[in-house]
């Protein structure tokens, strides 16, 4: 596996107003690879929102830089989507007119349009939904079509921040088997932002942890299951609880975040 | 807010009551005689009046010019104001530079123009067009500029995520997401701007609802006057009422929630 997208030596400074430096990240290396599902897993405060934004394009880092195949990255790139917590989905579109935004954007004719959007709007399941508006929909089904409308541009990189971070635990469950499907079927490389340590273990190849003040990466652990993963399995529980005690180690103050 | 809420059969029941009510109280009144009926008319002899201009054809005439001047004034004031104000809304740097001047027009009446108005236009149409224009324009330019300000940012953020040009985001994102807002001012600009219509043809014209009254009250036909006021009254409501279906009508179709009816 190559490497796909390649972080070096990154700071990011914030400048408040009274003129006060607040460093968000400190010194971040990561080499993440071609096809793989990362996840960036820390408390808030950690800077893995932050790591996101620049990834994503969003915003620039103060020093290092960060590379995807090698090119730095300057800005937003349909190459690269980005899901949000909020889905960001247009709400005078229907689910149908959502998924074809990207496609109308790239200029993709409208043959072409029509097939990808029923391509898509088949993955993630709405084909009954086809025509209904976003507020017609719930959370989840509102994230399926975020990830339909990012997918039919086909991007080689999906960046998800908290993206079922304001779903209830079973539509999260869900969504999490879900995400693990689509990827099996298109190989996207993923990074994945969450401070769930349940989510990060069911989906990741690798985890990032990530701690706070200022943000940094403190470890990354290999998750070596197959999949699809069993919340109850026993290597499933090892993995977890050695996640659990790398952040119980950091420091005791912090442990409260996680109970 | 009161306890319970009136069931489908009231809504309609307790304003007629109201009304008839009121109706009855005025014509007690008038009959007893303690006015002369050129200080409180009949609401009997309102009605005979208004049917009397209307058997004429004067009160359709008075109408028809008076809606007239109303739509032209009001389509080229919300087109303008609904484009400056995605411009302005949009750009903020041209709003820096245009903001204190707004600021300064807006809180000036429409009336406060009237002089002005009939020494640019002189009299006859043209200065009551300018006093509408100047009561719809400010309402929607501003309620524009606060609705493209007010846009949720992640829109914008997915739109460039995917590539879109600055004139993609503006055309697709910006104005329908900034159209439940504009809509708003559109009703506002359309109940000021039939507010000074009347003010507006009270200066300086020789036609529509609002000479009308005052011609009548220059002969003392009080009743005519009365009629002509609940004309516009009348008017103004069934335009608001339009106004609000056709955005219910719009919004339907870009999947925005109703509004709740003030």
């Amino acid at each position: 596996m190559g490497v796909k997208i390649k972080i070096q030596d990154v700071d990011k400074n914030f400048t408040a107003r009274d003129g006060t430096v607040h460093q968000a990240l400190s010194k971040v290396n990561l080499n993440i690879f071609e096809g793989e599902f990362l996840c960036l897993l820390g408390p808030s405060g950690c800077g893995k929102t932050t790591l996101f934004n620049l990834l994503a394009g969003f915003e620039q880092p103060t020093n290092g830089k960060i590379l995807i195949e090698g090119q730095p990255v300057t800005g937003p790139n349909p190459r690269y989507q980005t899901i949000f917590q909020n889905y960001g989905l247009f709400p005078w579109r229907s689910v149908e007119e959502n998924i074809e935004y990207g496609l109308e954007v790239a200029g993709v004719p409208r043959e072409k349009r029509k097939q990808q959007v029923n391509r898509y709007v088949a993955m993630v399941g709405l084909e009954k939904f086809r025509h209904s508006h976003p507020r017609e929909l719930s959370g989840g089904m509102q994230q399926r079509v975020a990830i339909a409308r990012a997918l039919a541009v086909e991007p080689e990189v999906l960046f998800m921040d908290e993206p079922f971070g304001a779903l209830d635990a079973m539509t999260r469950f869900r969504m999490q088997e879900e995400i693990v499907r689509i990827w099996h079927e298109n190989r996207q490389t993923i990074v994945f932002v969450t401070h769930d340590i349940e989510e990060a273990v069911f989906l990741a190849d690798r985890i990032v942890i990530m701690s706070p003040h200022p943000g940094r990466i403190k470890n990354v652990i290999a998750v070596s299951m197959g999949r699809p993963r069993d919340r109850t399995d026993y290597d499933f529980i090892k993995i977890r609880d050695v996640i659990y005690k790398e952040f119980a180690l950091s420091t005791k103050k912090e442990l409260d975040y996680y109970i | 807010m009161g306890k319970k809420s009136p069931t489908g059969l009231e809504k309609y029941l307790l304003p007629l009551l109201t009304v008839t009510g009121l109706l009855g109280i005025w014509q007690l009144v008038a009959w007893l005689g303690i006015w002369k009926p050129y200080e409180l008319p009949a609401p009997s002899a309102v009605v005979t009046a208004l049917v009397e201009l209307a058997g004429q054809g004067i009160l359709w005439e008075h109408i028809g010019i008076s809606l007239y001047r109303f739509f032209i004034a009001y389509l080229v004031a919300a087109v303008l104001a609904i484009v400056i104000g995605l411009i302005l809304g949009w750009n903020l740097r041209l709003h820096a530079a245009f903001d204190p001047l707004i600021q300064i027009l807006r809180p000036i009446s429409p009336i406060a123009w009237f002089p002005l108005a009939v020494i640019w236009f002189g009299i006859g149409t043209k200065p009551a067009l300018f006093i509408i224009f100047m009561s719809v324009f400010f309402p929607v330019l501003l309620a524009t500029i606060t609705a493209v300000r007010n846009i949720d940012p992640l829109y914008i953020k997915v739109a460039r995520n995917f590539g879109a040009t600055e004139q993609d985001i503006l055309r697709k994102v910006a104005i329908p997401a900034a159209f439940p807002n504009i809509m708003v001012g559109l009703q506002i600009g359309l109940a000021t701007g039939w507010i000074h219509l009347v003010a507006g043809e009270m200066v300086g014209s020789q036609s529509g609802l609002g000479y009308m009254i005052i011609d009548a009250r220059n002969f003392l036909r009080t009743d005519v006057v009365m009629g002509g006021m609940f004309i516009i009254g009348g008017l103004g409501l069934l335009l608001s009422r339009t106004m609000s279906w056709l955005e219910r009508r719009v919004g339907a179709k870009w999947g925005f929630a109703p509004r709740e009816e003030g």
